[in-house]
Parts: structure tokens; C-alpha cells; sequence
């Protein structure tokens, strides 16, 4: 268990390195004017330009900038933004916005979708069921800045029960309405594949097995279903929270959240090399791990699977 | 790390956030008679608050309410001394500045002409790379602070053209006359700094903390540091010596990603105003809001320029054609609810010594002649087949460029496409590498009201904007002695002339300006918006007082 451990770890290292160079190079090759892509519309004066080329670099071949953002890196010196803010301190305070938002997302989809998906395959082919396939067909059909509009506009503007964007005064609170709309989307593949995982296993020999030997229902699909039937459920999850992590540029946006999809995607607007380039190595640890702890779940989901 | 984390229990789930959630919204804030009357303001993340290091409108939003400048424009736009007590010069080049006893800034410092000048000393040097830098190049010694080598260090510290005569006093001398300094005082770029802000006057360094928490001299003072990405929250000064005091408490500046979002929390009464109503709302705004819709005169301009180096659009005749198959009218009603309205001059309509339709007959829509016009001047093939329009696709103006493209395909006959590029930075950089791209949009907002802030720019041959390389030896000549000429009614007259040149040229073509399209709440009254679409929050009062 500890030599796989170790072994995953030190192919995390690699990947992240390697990661880094590529998405260094590509931002690499798309800036082709960062400091007039700041400036906007408005004019940029020659000694403006040298300055700021001479202080951010500008002027240096690829794999001398490359050094210079691992140096500062290794040192944990996250860098200055093109606008002269610390990444560091935008981090430290984007993040854990979207953490919150992405945990009680994850939250709901647990909930809903997995109660859900164990009472529609409970049900099979009556009304609950029925409906849930109807619907999560329609939620995964939808984009989500339709989803997030149309409630921000109804539940925010029009019937007031939440307000339309994000308030820091509010804690928690604020979060709820953008992870309803973050969540719907999983929680219909959630629902979907849990039914199904579900449905199988109700069918399976060992249950029939369980059912003779005299074990109560709620036992039996408590225990010896949901725990088998949770494995595709719980990759899904983990992916998902993953993907969540990176901030749902989308959903941020809509929600005016200023968590770290908010981040990225003002990076990629300003041709923030440094600033996307760590938001993004950020996010590869972050999935690097959520693979991880999936993985070792799977071992305690099912003793079948041992990681040697 | 959540700045104002309440609830540190997530694991109370959903209910109680819910009921959080719901009592939250209840309970807006309202404004009884003892509690603060704080008005909010719907913002976008400004990129600085120090003075100098801000032209954009976020930035300025905030630093207008911090500071004021020495001169405010009344309504016929001459500026009217404001924190200064007199501003005068006998040659329009020596300038000398005596500002008004007793001013303070928010940290009680006292407001003296070393304020002044070391704010704008800063401002000029060059390694400090600011963005309004170019503002201070017209003062004697400008270039001495700037060399074009990085490597280099600037000549000298100071700009010989700030001196100070006494507390009160200081006097800036220009490169050469200009008429308009007084007025251009006005601008942000100009406001004062107070000590606290360097860490080095000697050597212009400022405190990279200051604009976390910027100091000025005006009605309002920062409460608490800027929340990036989220909150300004600024309130009132009770040592702002300005003769006109504040009737609100304090401005919540809320930043926001997205304007449709200003909207909504506008709609639900969580915003008191949205500066800019989105385009995708202003068909409803009207029936939304009802009286609470605003709109104001504007001071952007949006034009289409002619890359002077592409020779498909070298002869005048095609040029013209193109401005007349183009019905603005049609574009303004259709495309944007006329919260735009078609320009037929090269300025703004909110400036003294502006003319209605100088663009005359080559800005009339007239699609017989413009075809005649066209095919008199060869046509199709003159300009290579196919008319290029080239826009940035985050300004949200593919919908005008698609528009006026299928009016030059329809009257004119030939191919018309838009040429999307990412940013404006890309037209930019393709200007300047002469590459062939079509034409391409521009806008360009004013400054100071003054018509020269239009005309030099975006027209004169060494103007900043001039991204197209137009250049007329006349027309810099009329410039020039308009800067030069003793009183701004003679240099309007000159300014005037120039236009009449770029009427006969048609370097770019003008369109349209913008009108200030805004929304308020039940709670203000008396919100007004400038043409720098700039609140007057010494105006604005609570509904109902």
C-alpha cells in the first residue's frame, strides 16, 4: 500500500512539472501583447512599454521566463499578476470561496442524487421514476447559463428568495443558489447512474442469496447494494468535485462569485502568463489528489480491489 | 479566510442556510431616519486607485469620489477653480497655481503644493510606468524623466517645469502654450497625493499599499481597505473643506463580473445604481424600471478607421462610398434601442464648439449614390473583391459590424465580412505591423470637455490613438495654433477648421455615440451621470428628503 502510495505521488510530481511547461507555452504562444491587452483601448506610451517589458520579463526568450516562474515558485514565491497584485494573496482569497461553493454543490449532489437514484431503481418504471428520467434528461440537455440565468432571474429578482449575486455578509447563505444551479447538472448524471448501478444489483445472485438467508430489505439494500453499487457513483464524484475546484467559470460569472474560475478567466482575458499558469498547476495538484483519494476509496468500497 | 464568514458550520446543512438565505434577502437595508444612508454603486474591478495610474472609468468612479480636482466644469463646460484658488497664467505657459487655505486629506494632512507636485512628479517617472503618464508630457521636463531605454536611468528626478513659491503656491511651466491646461486640470490624473503615499519622495516611490487604502482630499474616505473582486466601501469626510458637503452617509462600491448581474440585483433592490444598463436589458429596462431608467449625454464615440498603409481604401471616393451605404439610423434603432445615437462629426456632441453633421453629404445614407459612387471609383475590384470590418469579439460589437456589413453588401454590391479578433490589443498590434485586416472599430471617450482632447488623438500624426497612420501636414499645423491661440473661443475657431479637413479626408468614419444608459433605485434621487459617466455623488440625495 505505501510503495503505491509513493508511486503515485512521485508520478504527481512529474505530471505537474510537465504540466506546468505545457500550459506555460501555450500561454506562452497566445500572449502576444499582455501589456496592451491590460490597457484595453487606451493608449500605451513607449516609455510605459519598456518599463513594464524590462520589469515583467517580457523581452526574454521562453525557457528564460520558464525559469524565472519555477525559480519563484520553488521558493514559494507565487509572483506578481500583470497588474502588479501577488497571485498568492488573489489565491488566498478566491479560494476558498470556491471551495465552499464546490463542497456544497458536491453536498447536494450526495444528497439528492444518490437517495434519488436508489428510490427510482427502488420504484422502477412507477411514477418517481419516470419523472426523474424526464427531467434529468431535460437538466442535461440544458447549458448551464440558461439554468443559471433563468433562476437567478426568478429566485433572485423576481420571487426574492435568495439574493441575485453574491454577498460576503451573508456567509454560507450566498452560496446556496449558485450551487443548486452547479449541482443540477451532476446531480442528473448522479441520479442516472446510481439508478442504474442500482437497478443492476438488485438483480445480481447475491442479493437473491441475501433474500433467502431472511435479511431484512432496508439491510439488504443499505448495506450490500448501495456499497457495490456506489463505485461508478463515487468516481463520478470524485471527478466532478475535481472539475468543481477549477471554479465553474459560468456559474462564478453569472453569480459574480470571485473564486478562482473568476481568476482564470480574467488571466486568460489579460494574457496573464504567471497568473494562469498557476491557477491552472494548482488545480492539476488539486486533481491529482481528488484521483487519488478515489482510488483508495475504491479499496474500502470493495475488498475485491487491492492496490499493491 | 472568508472575509465575513458567519456561519463556520456548513455542516448545519441546508436548512438553516436556507432560512439565512431567505432572512438575508427580508431584511434589505432600509433607510430610516438615524441609520446611514449609504448608496451603492454597481463597479467593475478597477486595475489601480492611485491618480496617475488610472484611466479607466472603474478607477475613476472611485477616485472621484475620494478626491477632488482642482477645477470642476460648470455647465458650459469652463473649468471653475474647485480646490485650487486661482489658476492663471498671461502667456498660456506659465501657469500658476495658488490652491485654497485649510484643505485636509482623509489622514489629516495638510494639502500643500508639494502635494501637487510630487503627486504628478511620480506620475511622470517613467520607471513608475503609469498609465496616465502622458498626461504630464505637455510640462517642461517630461522627457527627462522618460528615456526610451530601460537599461537607462532618467535623467533626472524632477520636472523642471513644477516649482513651488510657497505652501500654496506652485507654478508649472509647459513646452509650449496651451490654451486648454486649465481645463485639462480637471482630470484625474491631476489630483494631489499626501505624503503617506511615498515610501520616497526624493526618488518617486510610492508605497505599493497606498492604493489598498488610497488617501485623498475629497468628500468621502476609504472604510476599511479595497475588497478586490468583491467591495469599496467608502463614507463620508467631515473634514472635506469643499463648499458643496455631502448629503449621504457613504457609497458601497459592489464589484461586479458581468453588467446582466447589476441588473438583476438592480431589479431586486439590492443595487441603487447600475451605471451601464447591458445591451441584452435595454429593449425591457424601460418597462422594468419605469422612471428609474436614466439616460444622459454621453462622451464615447465609435468610429471605423482606414488603415492609411492598406491601399484598397487609398482614393477618398471608396471611402465615401463606404459612409454612405451605411444607414446609421437603421443600425441605432435596430441594434441598440437607441441608447446610442448616430454621429455625423468627428466629436463628441457634449463639447463647446461642436457642429452637427461636419461629416455632410459622405455620412448621409444614400445608397444610389454610394453605389455610383463605388463603381465610379472601380468598384468590387478596386478594393480587392470583399470589404473587411475588423472588431474585437469581447467588446459585444459583433452584432453593429454584422448589421452594417449586410448594408454595404445590399447598396454597394460586394462582398462584406466581419474579421473577429480575441482583444483590441490584436487590431492593435496588426495595425502596427501594417497587416491587411480591412477596416477596423474604434472608440474613443473624452478626458477634459475640450475638442482638441477628440481632434490630437485620434487624428494629428503623432496622436496616441492614431493606430490608422493618418497624417496632414494642415490639419497638425491648425492643431497646433489652436493649442497656441490666446483664448479657447480662438482656438475653438481653429479646431473647427481642422475638422473641416477630416470631413474632406474621411480617415475614419464616424458613427455614433454613446448615451449614458443607467439604472437607479427606489431609495436615490437626483442621480446624475456626466458625459465621463461619472456620478455627481455631492448631488445625489435620498428619494423622498
Amino acid at each position: 500500500m505505501s510503495a503505491y502510495l509513493l508511486r503515485r505521488l512521485l508520478q504527481g510530481v512529474l505530471t505537474f512539472f510537465g504540466a506546468t511547461l505545457l500550459i506555460f507555452a501555450m500561454m506562452f504562444s497566445i500572449a502576444k501583447d499582455p501589456l496592451q491587452a491590460l490597457a484595453g483601448e487606451k493608449p500605451l506610451t513607449e516609455s510605459q512599454r519598456v518599463q513594464l517589458t524590462a520589469q515583467y520579463h517580457l523581452d526574454k526568450p521562453f525557457l528564460t521566463q520558464y525559469g524565472y516562474y519555477i525559480r519563484g515558485l520553488v521558493t514559494g514565491d507565487l509572483g506578481k499578476s500583470i497588474n502588479g497584485r501577488p497571485i498568492g494573496a488573489m489565491l488566498r482569497e478566491a479560494w476558498p470561496r470556491t471551495i465552499q461553493l464546490s463542497l456544497l454543490a458536491v453536498g447536494i449532489v450526495i444528497l439528492f442524487g444518490i437517495s434519488g437514484g436508489v428510490y427510482a431503481a427502488l420504484r422502477r418504471g412507477r411514477v418517481f421514476d419516470q419523472t426523474s428520467l424526464a427531467l434529468t434528461l431535460v437538466v442535461i440537455g440544458t447549458p448551464v447559463f440558461v439554468i443559471g440565468s433563468v433562476f437567478q432571474s426568478v429566485f433572485g429578482a423576481q420571487l426574492g428568495w435568495f439574493r441575485p449575486s453574491y454577498a460576503a455578509e451573508l456567509g454560507l447563505a450566498t452560496f446556496i443558489l449558485p450551487a443548486i444551479v452547479l449541482a443540477l447538472l451532476s446531480l442528473a448524471t448522479g441520479l442516472r447512474l446510481t439508478r442504474n448501478s442500482v437497478a443492476e444489483n438488485l438483480r445480481a445472485d447475491y442479493v437473491r442469496t441475501a433474500m433467502s438467508k431472511g435479511l431484512s430489505r432496508p439491510r439488504i439494500v443499505g448495506v450490500h447494494v448501495l456499497r457495490n453499487s456506489l463505485i461508478p457513483v463515487v468516481t463520478f464524484i470524485g471527478a466532478d468535485l475535481g472539475a468543481l475546484m477549477g471554479g465553474a467559470i459560468v456559474t462564478e460569472g453569472i453569480f459574480n462569485i470571485p473564486g478562482v474560475g473568476h481568476l482564470l478567466f480574467q488571466g486568460i482575458q489579460l494574457e496573464d502568463g504567471p497568473r494562469v499558469v498557476t491557477v491552472v498547476s494548482l488545480l492539476i495538484l488539486i486533481y491529482l489528489v481528488t484521483n487519488l483519494v478515489v482510488d483508495l476509496l475504491y479499496a474500502l468500497l470493495d475488498p475485491r480491489i487491492r492496490h499493491g | 479566510m472568508q472575509r465575513k464568514a458567519r456561519l463556520g458550520l456548513p455542516a448545519l446543512g441546508m436548512a438553516i442556510s436556507l432560512a439565512l438565505a431567505l432572512a438575508g434577502c427580508g431584511g434589505k437595508p432600509k433607510s430610516t431616519g438615524d441609520q446611514p444612508f449609504i448608496v451603492s454603486f454597481g463597479l467593475s474591478e478597477p486595475k489601480h486607485l492611485v491618480p496617475s495610474n488610472c484611466t479607466e472609468e472603474m478607477g475613476h468612479d472611485v477616485l472621484d469620489a475620494l478626491f477632488v480636482p482642482l477645477v470642476e466644469w460648470d455647465d458650459k463646460w469652463v473649468p471653475k477653480e474647485l480646490a485650487a484658488e486661482s489658476i492663471t497664467s498671461t502667456d498660456n505657459k506659465v501657469w500658476t497655481i495658488k490652491l485654497r487655505a485649510g484643505w485636509t486629506f482623509h489622514n489629516g494632512e495638510p494639502v500643500t503644493a508639494d502635494s501637487y507636485i510630487n503627486a504628478w512628479n511620480a506620475g511622470a517617472w517613467g520607471p513608475n510606468a503609469h498609465d496616465a503618464n502622458y498626461f504630464f508630457a505637455k510640462i517642461q521636463g517630461y522627457d527627462e524623466l522618460n528615456p526610451l531605454d530601460a537599461k537607462k536611468a532618467p535623467a533626472a528626478k524632477k520636472m523642471a517645469g513644477l516649482v513651488k513659491k510657497d505652501e500654496l503656491t506652485f507654478e508649472v511651466t509647459l513646452k509650449e502654450p496651451y490654451v486648454n491646461f486649465k481645463s485639462m486640470l480637471g482630470y484625474t490624473t491631476f489630483f494631489p497625493l499626501p505624503d503617506a503615499a511615498f515610501t520616497d519622495v526624493a526618488n518617486n516611490q510610492l508605497d505599493p499599499a497606498f492604493e489598498e487604502a488610497p488617501i485623498g482630499q475629497g468628500p468621502f474616505r476609504m472604510q476599511g481597505k479595497w475588497q478586490h473582486d468583491s467591495l469599496i466601501q467608502l463614507v463620508r469626510y467631515d473634514g472635506y473643506a469643499g463648499p458643496v458637503k455631502p448629503t449621504i452617509d457613504g457609497i458601497d462600491f459592489k464589484i461586479y463580473q458581468t453588467l446582466p448581474t447589476q441588473y438583476q440585483d438592480l431589479l431586486a433592490g439590492q443595487l441603487d445604481i447600475v451605471p451601464q444598463i447591458p445591451l441584452e436589458n435595454i429593449a425591457n429596462a424601460p418597462a422594468d424600471l419605469g422612471n428609474r431608467f436614466r439616460q444622459s449625454m454621453g462622451s464615447t464615440i465609435q468610429i471605423l478607421a482606414f488603415p492609411t498603409y492598406d491601399k484598397r481604401f487609398a482614393k477618398v471616393e471608396v471611402r465615401k462610398a463606404i459612409s454612405m451605404a451605411i444607414d446609421r439610423d437603421q443600425i441605432v434603432r435596430t441594434i441598440f434601442s437607441n441608447a446610442q445615437v448616430s454621429l455625423r462629426s468627428f466629436v463628441a456632441p457634449f463639447l463647446p464648439g461642436y457642429r452637427e453633421n461636419t461629416c455632410g453629404e459622405a455620412c448621409k445614407f444614400d445608397p444610389a449614390k454610394a453605389k455610383a459612387l463605388f463603381d465610379s471609383a472601380g468598384g468590387a475590384k478596386a478594393v480587392g473583391g470583399r470589404i473587411e470590418f475588423a472588431y474585437n469579439v469581447d467588446g459585444g460589437h459583433k452584432p453593429w459590424i454584422d448589421a452594417a456589413c449586410n448594408q454595404i453588401r445590399t447598396n454597394l454590391g460586394v462582398e462584406c465580412i466581419g474579421n473577429p479578433q480575441p482583444k483590441f490589443a490584436d487590431l492593435l498590434r496588426k495595425a502596427k505591423a501594417k497587416e491587411s485586416m480591412g477596416l477596423f472599430r474604434m472608440g474613443w471617450v473624452a478626458d477634459y470637455p475640450v475638442l482638441e482632447n477628440y481632434l490630437a488623438p485620434l487624428y494629428a500624426t503623432r496622436g496616441s490613438s492614431n493606430y490608422y497612420g493618418y497624417s496632414n501636414a494642415e490639419y497638425d499645423r491648425l492643431l497646433a495654433a489652436g493649442d497656441r491661440a490666446a483664448t479657447p473661443e480662438e482656438a475653438i475657431k481653429l479646431y473647427q477648421q481642422a475638422e473641416d479637413i477630416l470631413a474632406r479626408e474621411l480617415p475614419v468614419l464616424p458613427l455614433r455615440y454613446m448615451q449614458n444608459t443607467f439604472g437607479v433605485s427606489t431609495r436615490v434621487a437626483n442621480v446624475e451621470m456626466n458625459p465621463f459617466r461619472l456620478v455627481r455623488w455631492l448631488k445625489i440625495t435620498r428619494a423622498g428628503s
